[in-house]
């Protein structure tokens, strides 16, 4: 671990490394303002770029997008009450009535104060956390590693709690796209999109692309809009950033601690995400609060409780995706994509044989954490203007971006046609009420999943009381099917009661 | 529309199932064989559609699809749909550059922008950013086209520094 560290640290001090994080940091920060533009489509608008950058590089830069992105969007909902990205709009309730009361610059401050803290909690939790999971992993044999993969589905399926048989549905279906190409043993094609798609590891960011960026701007088309909207705060948004005294700071410090570490657990299981977190973390904090009253109403302690949380899940979400080779989010799935695109398969090995990407991705969390704050605070000042970009040219300038960026990886139309077909399918799935969260990790995480199940089946020599009765197994397993079975024992006891 | 979906996933898992099994490597002894995997899946995903229309039959669940938009903007994001598509099969013939300058300008006004000269300009400058980002500098080759196309593409292509 502490050599995991000192690597991190040195991994700041290579310029690519460093201006990479830089440069992502403010492209994050930026992106994430937009309404409209979520985390996810941050990191995929960022994809081009990191094409041109090795895989270590890119991974640095990949993280740096994503954390300040999510920062980003907390400014926006503090100066407008529109939040940049879904897991900034618990920001809203506290920072905008404090903008309000002409405190903007105040709550800012708060804002990224607690950004920062969140961000660097989720990093050293990240360098502390992957190396003693990734070798409980790698003590782990095929079978314990596909109940873990089971695990992560039953607890994305239960956290989406929109549909719970949807989600399911969602995730076996994403499952099923993975199969299509060649089977791990045997190389042989299967099913008819097999010979379409013939490589899911490299497939797979065209269809991301589509998915996000595509299906968000579909999304984005069918909502009613009202013209040029005109951005009000008192100043039309020119706020200077002004920082909280220690003593100010010192009065939210367990709402701080305390969602820091609520963030980071909750960006640990899979597809919950920030949005979960900074959710999450206000509701708690409000009934934690000796005056919930006053929560809503512009008090310091409902803008960290958002911000620390959704900064300090984007470091849990690296968590599982370093350790396990599952991801902890959609934006982390983004990035896993990538690795896999180079032949990087993230997963228990990765941490063992390849340090570099944990160091790399551990320094680049850290330092964006504090980046942001210096970015935000030189950037906040044109964010008015940054609002005034409409959604009729952000719109087709992210699915133009996006097309190059799918046409890009390979210099081939097909991979264009997959990203709009995925694009289109993906923003009916949504619509219908399906999880996209569920069917994107159902994709990623299957083709290590079938792997571990067939090492597995061959261990157990076609056993497969075998392959189920190992206790480590058994036990997750058991726990999954547990929490599979909790929507509809809380479903049976709401209508009993009701 | 979430019925009828439900059931054509009802039929593609048991066309899956059934494809799957006859060009499938046979499975040997001590191995489950390359079609174990996906027809379980079929499986499973079938049982989950059974599942989810009787809970949608029983229960009288609301569906999502429909509610809360109108026929006005579900005819503009069909329009969408149909821009994205055709963006996608002009391309190889018109080069990027081209389509992108049709696109932006046919999207941003599908959007809500009614100030054609603005719209247009926009729309060039901006072209001209994502080109020079790729191919400038980034170094990606876009789309050249085909024909008058494929001259301005290499024209523009000259004006890229490196």
């Amino acid at each position: 671990m502490v050599q995991a560290f000192i690597s991190g640290v040195e991994t700041l001090f290579i310029p690519a490394v460093f201006l990479s994080v830089a440069g992502g940091t403010v492209l994050g920060v930026v992106l994430g303002a937009m309404p409209g533009v979520s985390a996810s489509i941050a990191v995929v608008l960022a994809l081009p770029v990191a094409y041109a950058m090795d895989s270590v590089t890119a991974a640095a830069f990949l993280s740096a997008v994503y954390c300040a992105s999510i920062t980003g969007g907390g400014i926006t909902a503090i100066l407008f009450r529109v939040p940049g990205t879904p897991s900034s709009a618990p920001t809203t309730l506290d920072g905008y009535p404090m903008a309000r009361k002409g405190e903007g610059g105040k709550a800012l401050g708060f804002s990224v104060l607690s950004s920062m803290v969140g961000g660097l909690a989720a990093s050293l939790a990240m360098i502390l956390f992957c190396p003693l999971i990734s070798e409980a992993a790698q003590m782990a044999g095929p079978s314990e590693r596909f109940a873990l993969f089971f695990l992560s589905i039953a607890v994305l399926v239960v956290m989406d709690n929109h549909n719970f048989i949807k989600a399911l549905m969602s995730a076996v279906l994403g499952l099923l796209i993975a199969c299509g190409g060649r089977d791990p043993v045997t190389g042989s094609s299967r099913l008819l999109w097999g010979d379409f798609l013939p490589d899911m590891g490299r497939e797979l960011i065209p269809i991301m692309i589509g998915l996000f960026a595509v299906g968000g701007v579909l999304g984005q088309t069918g909502k009613e809009r009202r013209g040029n909207r005109v951005w009000q705060t008192e100043n039309g948004g020119k706020t200077r950033i002004l920082f909280p005294s220690f003593k100010e700071l010192w009065a939210v410090r367990f709402s701080m601690v305390r969602a820091s570490v609520l963030g980071i657990l909750v960006g640990i299981l899979p597809g919950a995400g920030a949005t979960s977190a900074s959710f999450l973390s206000y509701a708690i904090e409000k009934r934690l609060s000796k005056h919930p009253e006053r929560m809503g109403t512009g008090v310091p302690e409902g803008i960290v409780a958002a911000e620390a949380a959704n900064n300090g899940a984007t470091g849990g979400s690296m968590v599982p995706l370093l350790a396990l080779g599952i991801p902890g989010g959609n934006a982390v799935a983004i990035i896993m994509a990538f690795l896999l695109a180079r032949n990087v398969e993230a997963g228990p090995g990765l941490v063992g044989e390849h340090p570099e990407y944990l160091a790399s991705v551990f320094g680049s969390m850290a330092l964006t954490s504090v980046l942001m704050v210096l970015a935000a605070a030189v950037v906040a000042r044109g964010f008015a203007k940054l609002l005034l970009v409409n959604y009729n040219a952000v719109g087709p300038l992210i699915v133009m971006v996006a097309a190059a960026g799918a046409y890009g990886l390979n210099q081939d139309m097909k991979d264009v046609a997959l990203m709009i077909g995925f694009g289109i399918g993906g923003y009916f799935l949504v619509r219908m009420g399906y999880s996209l969260a569920a069917f994107v990790l159902g994709m990623v995480i299957g083709p290590m999943w079938e792997q571990n199940f067939y090492q597995a089946y061959m261990l157990a020599e076609g056993n497969s009381e075998r392959i189920f009765t190992r206790p480590v197994t058994v036990l997750i397993m058991a726990v999954s099917i547990l929490i599979l079975l909790y929507p509809l024992v809380k479903l049976s006891v709401e209508r009993e009661k009701s | 529309m979430d019925i009828l979906f439900s059931i054509v996933l009802a039929a593609f898992c048991l066309w899956g199932f059934f494809l799957t099994g006859k060009d499938a490597f046979p499975s040997a002894l001590g191995e489950p064989g390359d079609a174990f995997w996906p027809r379980a899946l079929f499986v499973l995903l079938f049982l989950l559609v059974l599942v989810n229309l009787a809970n949608d039959w029983l229960f009288q669940r609301k569906k999502r699809e429909g509610a809360g938009q109108s026929p006005l903007l579900w005819r503009k994001t069909a329009a969408g749909f149909a821009l994205i598509a055709g963006m996608a099969l002009l391309m190889p013939y018109g080069g990027f550059a081209f389509v992108c300058l049709l696109f932006l300008t046919g999207y941003g006004y599908l959007l809500g922008e009614r100030r054609i000269l603005f719209l247009g300009v926009r729309s060039l400058v901006l072209t001209v950013l994502i080109s020079w980002i790729f191919q400038g500098a980034l170094g990606i080759e876009l789309p050249l086209g085909r024909g008058p196309f494929l001259l301005i593409s290499r024209f523009l292509g000259q004006l890229w520094p490196g």
